[in-house]
């Protein structure tokens, strides 16, 4: 019995080796024909592949040209462009930029010390207790002083001989003396307005009226200044200048020294009366001498 | 081609007439400005880069007058002043940026012309230095630089070799000669040599007016028969020198040989000479 069944057991066995046997065969074959069948695709894939590279390098071939011509045509190309000129146009505040950057170094120190010596001015009177006309006194003379310095930056281009070489360019003198009067202008008017700020905060005055007071001896230095440029080829020199803003600086301290009451509140008009016809008499002046620069008179001077 | 047509240009100062009614037409090439001192060279250049307003007549480039095209104008034109002056604190690159900045150019292509041009001129060592240690020919070779940074189409330039030693003023008159092709280029100089090397024609201008304008050829035939070279003793030299113009004196074993521009026979023995630019200079402002 046991025999048979053992017999049996290894007909079972060798039955199920059998089966696993034909398992793994038909696995292999299986696999064999999926590696036959992704080859015959990876084949017919290269193939075509191929083909389509074959093609687009025929076509390659045919639309690019010939290397010697491609070569002749880019040469061709470029001499083209070489001949043309390119207009720049640059905006204003390019010129802004180009101004500021190119300013003398004087300048740059002269302002500064102006600035500083008014603030200092301003913070260490308002110390001890004092009058509206303590503060204006030294005020008005820094403040003729900037109209001067910035005045003689303008005649640089006149003293040194460059006004007829700027003449001659794109941007020409009298747009960079505008950008230039603007700037050093707005940058006097601003500090000056902020020191006005401060004295009619410590002397409690109207703040309108202490930048009337300071802006007064300001515009009539630049007025004194652009007269004696424009009216002197001598107004020009350095020496001019130095005297101009030692004359401007002492007549600005006067109104301060009076004993009478300039200041006060009474006479306000007529400081304002004299700001707007200095105002007027510079822009009349500046038309004059724009319509020279144009003329040539003015940049022509030997 | 471009084309500049000057139409009866004049200015005055109250009754004098410092440019009277000059007429012409400059294209493609190199024009040179020949005249006496006071004979308006100055102030007709001037008057052509639109610096100085003409009192009649009118500029007109490519059609159109000078002072409708304005800042357009002033984009292709190219100057060299008589009286040079720069911003002495600067040095020679610096100011060549500025001018470039005032020239409408872009930072980068104005950094690469003025490296250009200063060693064009021969300035590239100095052009950390500022202008006020430079010679006058090196101020001179700074002022022809500025002039060329735009890569004008019309370039003035008012007595541009005025303080250069022979070197430099040959390596100005290659400059210009290079740059001739596409461009007008006008140059007065009282250097004729200058002229006669560089120039396609010659203007002649005296007491205002635009006396002649030609090539080399024509002018020179203009002085044809009018110049003379004659073997005088030593003593005579001076009572020849005093009646005639004479524009060259040369001591040989034989005696004085003098070269006369005079419209007759200077004496019996001279014999007619072949007119050089010197010699049509003299022939034209022999007043003078």
């Amino acid at each position: 019995m046991k025999e048979r069944q053992m017999e049996k057991t290894d007909k079972k066995k060798g039955k199920r080796r059998n089966n696993r046997v034909k398992a793994l065969k038909g696995e292999k074959e299986r696999t064999g024909l999926n590696r036959f069948y992704e080859k015959k695709r990876e084949k017919e894939n290269g193939v075509e592949e191929c083909a389509t590279a074959d093609a687009v390098r025929r076509l390659k071939q045919e639309c690019m040209p010939d290397p010697e011509r491609r070569k002749q045509s880019l040469a061709e190309i470029r001499q083209n462009i070489s001949k043309k000129t390119f207009c720049r146009t640059p905006f204003p505040g390019e010129l802004l930029a180009v101004q500021i950057q190119y300013l003398s170094a004087g300048f740059w120190i002269l302002q500064g010390i102006f600035i500083v010596a008014m603030i200092l001015f301003v913070e260490r009177a308002s110390g001890g207790k004092r009058e509206l006309a303590d503060y204006l006194q030294w005020t008005s003379v820094i403040a003729a002083w900037m109209g001067v310095a910035g005045c003689s930056q303008l005649s640089r281009h006149f003293s040194r001989g460059m006004a007829e070489l700027e003449q001659s360019c794109y941007f020409n003198l009298s747009q960079v003396w505008t950008i230039r009067m603007a700037f050093s202008g707005l940058v006097d008017i601003g500090v000056l307005t902020l020191c006005g700020g401060r004295i009619a905060e410590r002397a409690k005055a109207p703040f309108g009226a202490v930048c009337v007071y300071i802006l007064v001896p300001f515009v009539l230095a630049n007025v004194c200044c652009l007269f004696f440029f424009t009216a002197l080829r001598g107004g020009r020199s350095r020496y001019v200048q130095l005297a101009m803003a030692f004359v401007t600086g002492t007549l600005a301290a006067v109104p301060a020294a009076t004993p009478g009451e300039a200041y006060a509140g009474a006479r306000l008009w007529k400081w304002g009366a004299v700001l707007a016809a200095g105002a007027v008499f510079y822009l009349w002046q500046l038309r004059c001498i724009y319509r020279k620069i144009r003329r040539g008179e003015m940049v022509c001077w030997n | 081609m471009l084309e500049l047509t000057l139409e009866g240009v004049t200015k005055r100062y109250g009754d004098m007439a410092a440019v009277n009614g000059v007429s012409c037409t400059l294209t493609n090439g190199v024009y040179g400005l020949l005249g006496p001192n006071g004979s308006g060279k100055t102030t007709l250049l001037r008057m052509i880069c639109g610096i100085l307003e003409a009192t009649e007549g009118r500029v007109l480039y490519g059609g159109s007058s000078i002072r409708d095209l304005g800042a357009e104008y002033r984009r292709v034109l190219g100057y060299l002043p008589q009286e040079f002056g720069y911003y002495s604190e600067f040095t020679a690159k610096r100011f060549l940026m500025y001018l470039a900045a005032l020239k409408a150019m872009g930072k980068t292509e104005a950094g690469e012309k003025v490296e250009e041009l200063l060693r064009k001129v021969d300035l590239d060592r100095d052009k950390n230095r500022k202008i006020k240690t430079f010679s006058g020919g090196m101020v001179r070779r700074l002022g022809i630089a500025q002039a060329l940074l735009n890569d004008p189409e019309i370039l003035i330039l008012d007595e541009p070799t005025a303080g250069l030693d022979p070197r430099e003023r040959i390596r100005f008159r290659n400059i210009i000669s290079t740059l001739s092709r596409k461009r007008i280029i006008l140059l007065s100089t009282h250097i004729v040599p200058d002229v006669e090397y560089i120039a396609d024609e010659i203007l002649l201008m005296k007491e205002g007016k635009l006396l002649a304008m030609g090539d080399m050829g024509r002018l020179l035939e203009l002085a044809r028969g009018k110049v003379w070279e004659c073997i005088v003793k030593p003593e005579d030299t001076e009572r020849y020198q005093a009646y005639f113009n004479v524009s060259s004196l040369k001591n040989t074993e034989n005696g004085v040989r003098l070269r006369i521009v005079s419209d007759r026979r200077p004496m019996e023995e001279a014999r007619p000479a072949d007119p050089d630019l010197e010699d049509v200079y003299l022939y034209y402002f022999r007043e003078q």
